[in-house]
């Protein structure tokens, strides 16, 4: 077994790792359709469309109908979602937000925590959307931190929780992806080559 | 368009492979050198103002020598390609093309402030032009700066018919790849894995220095046209060029020359970090390559020699652009100008009296402690401060030291001393221009200071990288090349927390573009109305300068630069109104301004200017409006009357 891991060409290890990544990729999304279909069907997974107004306000002003953010960490938090696969909201904004996150609790945690968050990307070719996917998860709360500057004037749209997907959608590719392809691809071949050369002791 | 591109860039491979055919260059330095040679090749000409037909002739050059190199290789062409399809070359090849992929689909766009004053115009005016922007008065601040990127990015669009953003993208691009794979020549074809670390470092590396907190929109390290980024990885580039050849004669010096030429025309401190590249070559040679001779001039003279040959490139290129602004703008290259209106010389004079011998004035002192204090508490990249780099740097350095070979020790010991010495020289001069050129209010603040500085650091944790891969390359390889893995992995991951590069790299979201977006809806309204020897004043309601930049952009060919400011202290409402009123209407009879373009109205251009629109009231010009005026110059006053104006949405 060894002498054949030894003798395994360069050439094989990249196109392997790619294969697998592309592989890999593939059972992502597959698993991603199977669950959410399941839990859409058995009504555990809801779509839902909330209102700023629905939700609870952290660092956040109410002037005269206008929102505006009054520290460095305004919040909004809702306990009404149970399973959570995605979020995708409208916001317009009078100052650049620099970071926008969504955290999710679990039943049992005692609080939001950095190990369970979500980044907000924007929405390609749809202006003030941003979004956030993740695969399905059994939530008590959800937390979106929209921007993470004080005296900025917020205005909302519609904040729409898990949206319902095309199968294709499970399987999109991204120029994201393919990037992360090539370096994965790259990243992990480099590795297995090193591993390979110390079996080999090809390197001292 | 894509043509041009594709044309553009196998020209330098092609140049880059008959580098290897004609003089035997190891592979990977072959696409840095290929494209310093073409492109300084370009900016001659462009001084010259031959341009235009440059482009050509570049390409006819390049190509000739690809089919000379091929000629004269004939009977072992087959060795010779696989021998130059190194890693290095590889993943410049393949790593270019993807980003001409990715450019010529999501079509970015510039989005920074200064390249609407310069970065990005000059390369505009240039693609309009069809010359270097010294040869003409246009809206464009700076027009002394050195002519490479410029170049570049002109090389690559110069049969597109229109200017092309995202094509500037790409001549950057292309030159940091070819330097990521100057990094990687330490290593041969059965050492791809190392070449690809070493290569990802260098692709993260100017990222380390430019995000501090994890953003959701667009960091543009490779879609922009800034110079600081290119100052920093092409100094890395002309080390490696350098520390990696083996000849030990000048044939480790001559590659190094055009790309010390590149370094100092991209920019003013390009002189100075291509000194300091030498300053390091130089104590390389003396401890490193005992054996080493400068065409048959061997030992210290020897290298005197090939440091005096760096020194003589640098300085040459520095003054040939210098002459260049003589002949043509008739300015005095070594007036610095600023607060104190000091020359190069004058400045370098005073500064080091003042900081070594006293007495320092009080600014002196601020800045120089501010400076201090800032290299331990301003955090510079996403690792930490300048005094966490510098560490990192320290162990990298310490690592190739312990684990290099014997002479790899030597090397990596004085390269670690020098960096540190070229880095306090560079800082040095930085508090020079901080006290003496900047304006009070940028110097006492520190203004720009982490882009100002951080050139330097990515060149100097390429350095330290490059030690390493000495260290792996002829030294105890497990141990060195187990850093290179571990410490590129963690800067992965430091990256990839920080960093979602779906967001910063790949997708550039539309919303970083927002401004630009909609000040082309405008430019499109109005630009049927334009005529080409229009000369337009531009008025800009309520911006803070960042539309009215975009706008001369836009119109690079069009827009002038009128000064604004009219001394009005003392004078009452209806006095003001006539000062105003009668120095614009001399201003612009002087500068042969046509056209007013409004953009926006405002307070001062309705209460001061309001009665000079004969047709249609400048009031009208609200949000989402756009009006375009004629001047009409009668009497000897001026009015206003409209050619296009109206709602844009």
């Amino acid at each position: 077994m060894i002498e054949k891991i030894k003798n395994i060409s360069s050439r094989r290890i990249i196109l392997g790792t790619a294969l697998a990544l592309v592989a890999l990729f593939l059972a992502k999304g597959a698993f991603g359709l199977v669950t959410e279909t399941v839990a859409r069907k058995n009504g555990s997974l809801e779509y839902r469309v909330m209102l700023v107004q629905d939700m609870e306000w952290s660092g956040i002003e109410n002037r005269d109908g206008v929102l505006i953010t009054t520290d460095l960490d305004p919040q909004l938090a809702t306990r009404e979602i149970a399973k959570f696969s995605s979020l995708k909201f409208y916001m317009e904004y009078t100052v650049f937000p620099g970071e926008m996150v969504v955290y999710y609790m679990e039943p049992g945690d005692a609080g939001f925590s950095a190990n369970k968050r979500v980044w907000l990307t924007p929405v390609q070719g749809e202006m003030g959307w941003y979004t956030a996917d993740t695969s399905m998860k059994t939530v008590s709360a959800i937390r979106i931190d929209p921007t993470m500057y004080a005296g900025n004037q917020l205005t909302f749209g519609d904040f729409i929780f898990n949206e319902e997907k095309t199968v294709t959608d499970y399987f999109e590719i991204s120029a994201g992806d393919i990037f992360n392809l090539f370096l994965y691809t790259g990243i992990i071949s480099s590795v297995l080559k090193f591993l390979q050369e110390m079996l080999k002791k090809e390197i001292d | 368009m894509l043509l041009n591109c594709l044309i553009s860039f196998g020209a330098i491979v092609a140049f880059a492979l008959a580098l290897h055919l004609i003089f035997d260059l190891k592979p990977a330095i072959t696409p840095l050198v290929s494209v310093a040679v073409l492109i300084n090749a370009l900016s001659l000409m462009a001084m010259y103002d031959f341009l235009k037909p440059g482009v050509v002739v570049v390409w006819v050059a390049a190509f000739g020598a690809f089919a000379l190199g091929v000629y004269k290789c004939r009977t072992d062409l087959k060795g010779k390609l696989n021998s130059f399809l190194s890693p290095g070359v590889i993943l410049f090849i393949l790593s270019s093309l993807l980003m001409l992929i990715f450019l010529a689909y999501r079509q970015p766009l510039m989005s920074e402030w200064d390249e609407f004053s310069f970065w990005g115009i000059s390369k505009h005016l240039m693609k309009i032009h069809d010359q270097l922007y010294t040869f003409y008065k246009s809206s464009m601040i700076g027009n002394s700066t050195p002519p490479t990127l410029g170049c570049i990015a002109y090389f690559f669009q110069r049969f597109v018919p229109q200017f092309t953003e995202w094509i500037c993208f790409f001549g950057y691009d292309v030159m940091f790849f070819a330097c990521f794979s100057a990094l990687t020549a330490a290593f041969d074809r059965k050492s791809w894995n190392s070449a690809f670390i070493v290569y990802l470092f260098g692709f993260l590396s100017p990222y380390i220095f430019e995000i501090y907190t994890k953003i959701i929109y667009l960091e543009p390290v490779y879609i922009t046209t800034y110079a600081d980024v290119p100052l920093g990885i092409v100094t890395a580039g002309a080390m490696a060029v350098y520390f990696f050849a083996t000849d030990n004669n000048s044939r480790d010096i001559m590659p190094v020359l055009p790309v010390l030429m590149l370094l100092t025309l991209i920019k003013d401190m390009g002189f100075a970090l291509s000194c300091i590249v030498l300053f390091i070559a130089f104590f390389d040679m003396w401890v490193g390559k005992k054996e080493f001779s400068f065409f048959k001039i061997k030992g210290f003279f020897g290298k005197c020699f090939a440091a005096a040959a760096m020194l003589a490139t640098a300085a040459g290129s520095f003054m040939g652009w210098s002459l260049h602004m003589v002949k043509v703008m008739n300015r005095n290259p070594f007036e610095l100008g600023g607060v104190t209106n000091m020359g190069q010389v004058e400045m370098l004079i005073t500064g080091v009296k003042e900081l070594l011998f006293g007495p320092q004035s009080d600014k002196f002192v601020f800045v120089k402690n501010r400076m201090i204090d800032a290299f331990f508490t301003v955090k510079i990249s996403m690792l930490g401060s300048g005094a966490v780099i510098f560490a990192i740097v320290t162990v990298l350095f310490a690592i190739a030291f312990i684990f290099g070979d014997k002479n790899g020790k030597k090397r990596s010991a004085m390269m670690y001393l020098t960096s540190i010495v070229g880095f306090v020289g560079y800082y040095v001069f930085h508090l020079f221009l901080y006290v003496y050129i900047f304006k009070d209010q940028v110097s006492y603040s520190l203004g720009s200071y982490n882009r100002y500085i951080y050139p330097y650091y990515i060149a100097w944790i390429s350095f330290a990288v490059m030690a390493v891969c000495l260290a792996a390359r002829d030294g105890k390889k497990f141990f060195a090349k187990g850093t290179l893995f571990g410490f590129t992995g963690a800067v992965f991951l430091i990256f990839s927390i920080y960093a979602s590069y779906d967001n910063i790299f790949i997708e550039c979201n539309d919303r970083s573009f927002a401004l630009r977006l909609d000040i082309k809806e405008k430019v499109e309204y109005i630009q049927d109305a334009i005529g080409q020897e229009d000369v337009i004043f531009l008025h800009c309601g309520g911006d803070n300068g960042e539309r009215w930049f975009v706008y001369t952009h836009e119109f690079a060919g069009n827009i002038i630069v009128e000064e604004l400011a009219v001394d009005v202290a003392g004078l009452d409402r209806q006095q003001t109104k006539e000062k105003y009123q009668q120095t614009f209407y001399e201003r612009f009879k002087k500068a042969g301004v046509t056209h007013l373009m409004v953009d926006k109205t405002s307070p001062f251009i309705e209460d001061y200017f309001g009665d000079l629109f004969v047709d249609w009231p400048v009031s009208n010009v609200g949000n989402n409006c756009m009006a375009y005026y004629k001047v009409n110059y009668e009497n000897d006053w001026y009015s206003f009357s409209l050619v296009k104006g109206g709602s844009v949405k």
